[in-house]
């Protein structure tokens, strides 16, 4: 679990994206610098209660939060967090997760 | 557009396939049913598409040959819930081109609970790497999510999908070919267990095994018994938005206007839809899309219109009720709308039907579906 989620932004426009894209769509280049973001803010969220072709499932809490560089992501949450919940975020092998903003 | 769908077929539907059958022999099935209400022979099939999350390693040309059939146009369709519309205008193009003269559509799959769970998690590589380890369970939690936007931004209680829900329950009770087709309560679906909150378990599809087909091919080649099916329209988009905005809209609402126009005929025109439906939320954002809903009131269309069966939406029972047999939820719609269209959708027959619109939406990349497209279908007299 690393600090920040990685993104990959565009050299000539700005953009940055989440996941990595190949041609930037704002601008049909394709020049990529690594880049990172760390805060978000949660805006919806769900709990995933029965799994297809699961017989043993935890429920997991899912959420859709918006970074502070403006991608909307889907993040894991540990706990239950409310809409409007300031989080860091992380990177879990390419999985994002979502934590309280301590 | 000249060609026209002379014939429907579909095989299966059903939770627990029999020894012996298979996605393959569904999709055979399917195609030998559309062949013959077709009021074709199987050598005068010159063309085929095919589409199924579960034939590999076969392809399309596998199948050609199991299916014994040689041919001069070959498709294989990849778009999901919107290959049927995909697959539908490739086949009107090659016929009116002179590519082909007589073309079977077909999707279909039984992938079984187990197969879907394993289809949904390498869905591609964005579900695949970052949003599967998450453990969300295939597209049930990032609906969830956009549902509860779609709730929020129009006002929507849980009831209104309830209504609508249930509304298609009571369609399928005409369908023979439905998988559940028992009266729903509104108390049995506020009570029902929750999958994804706000998501219960009748707002997700049921998966089922089969396969639905249909035949395009000129007016002439139509047999006596139905009259043939024309697709006045038909308009998509992919993309359109990088996933990037809240998935309320769909890429219809910039293909609409296109659509209405090349169809000539206005929205109020339609006498039935058949919208995909793999949620509630869903078919109401493609029905505002196609600006079927007066004033964005989408509660009220829920409630009133759908809801109270004023305006036939679904009259398969839809996927929620006639279940998804994988490929085949792309063109369950299209195979209803011909039906209506033909007046053979004995115990559900709208009266009269004249004009159809059709939808498909589908393949989530990474937060909600990037492929949709419609088409406005018409009785031909
Ligand atoms: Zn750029």
């Amino acid at each position: 679990m690393k600090p920040g989620l990685p993104l990959t932004r565009c050299a000539d426009c700005g953009a940055g994206y989440f996941p990595a894209r190949l041609i930037c769509p704002r601008c049909g280049n394709a020049n990529w610098r690594r880049d990172e973001v760390h805060d978000g803010v949660v805006e919806q969220t769900t709990i995933v209660r029965h799994a297809a072709g699961q017989t043993e499932w935890k429920p997991r809490h899912i959420a859709s939060v918006r970074t502070a560089d403006g991608q909307l992501i889907v993040a894991g949450l540990e706990e239950p967090l409310p809409e409007a919940t300031k989080v860091k975020l992380f990177d879990n092998d390419g999985s994002p997760i979502a934590r309280r903003n301590a | 557009m000249n060609a026209v769908v002379i014939g429907t077929g579909e095989a299966g539907y059903t939770r627990h396939p029999e020894p012996g059958q298979s996605g393959h022999t569904f999709l055979r099935d399917a195609i030998m049913a559309a062949v013959k209400d077709a009021g074709l022979k199987h050598s005068d099939i010159d063309g085929l598409a095919i589409s199924s999350f579960g034939i590999e390693p076969d392809k399309s040309i596998d199948m050609a040959w199991r299916l014994g059939m040689s041919l001069k146009w070959l498709l294989q369709d990849t778009n999901g819930g919107a290959s049927g519309i995909n697959m539908l205008g490739h086949a009107v193009r090659g016929v009116e081109a002179g590519a082909a003269s007589a073309i079977v559509v077909v999707g279909g799959d039984a992938l079984g609970g187990e197969g879907f769970a394993k289809l949904t998690a390498n869905y591609n590589r964005a579900i695949r790497d970052h949003v599967s380890p998450l453990g969300h369970s295939g597209p049930n939690s990032l609906f969830s999510m956009l549902t509860q936007r779609q709730m929020k931004a129009f006002g929507i209680e849980r009831q209104d999908y309830g209504q609508m829900v249930i509304a298609q329950r009571a369609w399928a009770a005409g369908n023979p070919g439905a998988l559940y087709r028992k009266p729903l309560t509104m108390d049995e679906y506020m009570n029902a267990g929750m999958v994804c909150d706000p998501l219960c378990r009748y707002d997700c599809v049921p998966t089922a095994a089969g396969a639905s087909a249909i035949v395009v091919s000129t007016a002439d080649r139509c047999p006596p018994h139905h009259l043939p099916v024309r697709v006045r329209a038909l308009k998509q988009s992919f993309n359109y938005d990088n996933q990037e905005g809240d998935g309320l809209k769909t890429g219809l609402s910039k293909v609409a206007s296109d659509l209405w126009s090349a169809a000539g005929v206005q929205p109020e025109d339609v006498g039935l839809a058949a919208i995909y439906d793999d949620y509630p939320a869903m078919v109401l954002a493609q029905l505002n899309d196609l600006k079927l809903i007066p004033g964005n009131d989408l509660a009220r269309f829920a409630r009133v219109d759908i809801g109270e069966r004023r305006f036939p939406v679904n009259t398969s029972g839809g996927l929620l009720s006639a279940g998804q047999a994988g490929a085949a939820g792309g063109m369950n719609g299209t195979v209803e709308a011909v039906r209506q269209l033909q007046h053979v959708a004995h115990g559900r027959q709208v009266p009269d039907a004249r004009l159809a619109v059709v939808s498909g939406y589908g393949m989530v990349l990474y937060r909600y579906g990037a492929c949709v497209g419609a088409a406005v279908l018409e009785r031909a007299q």
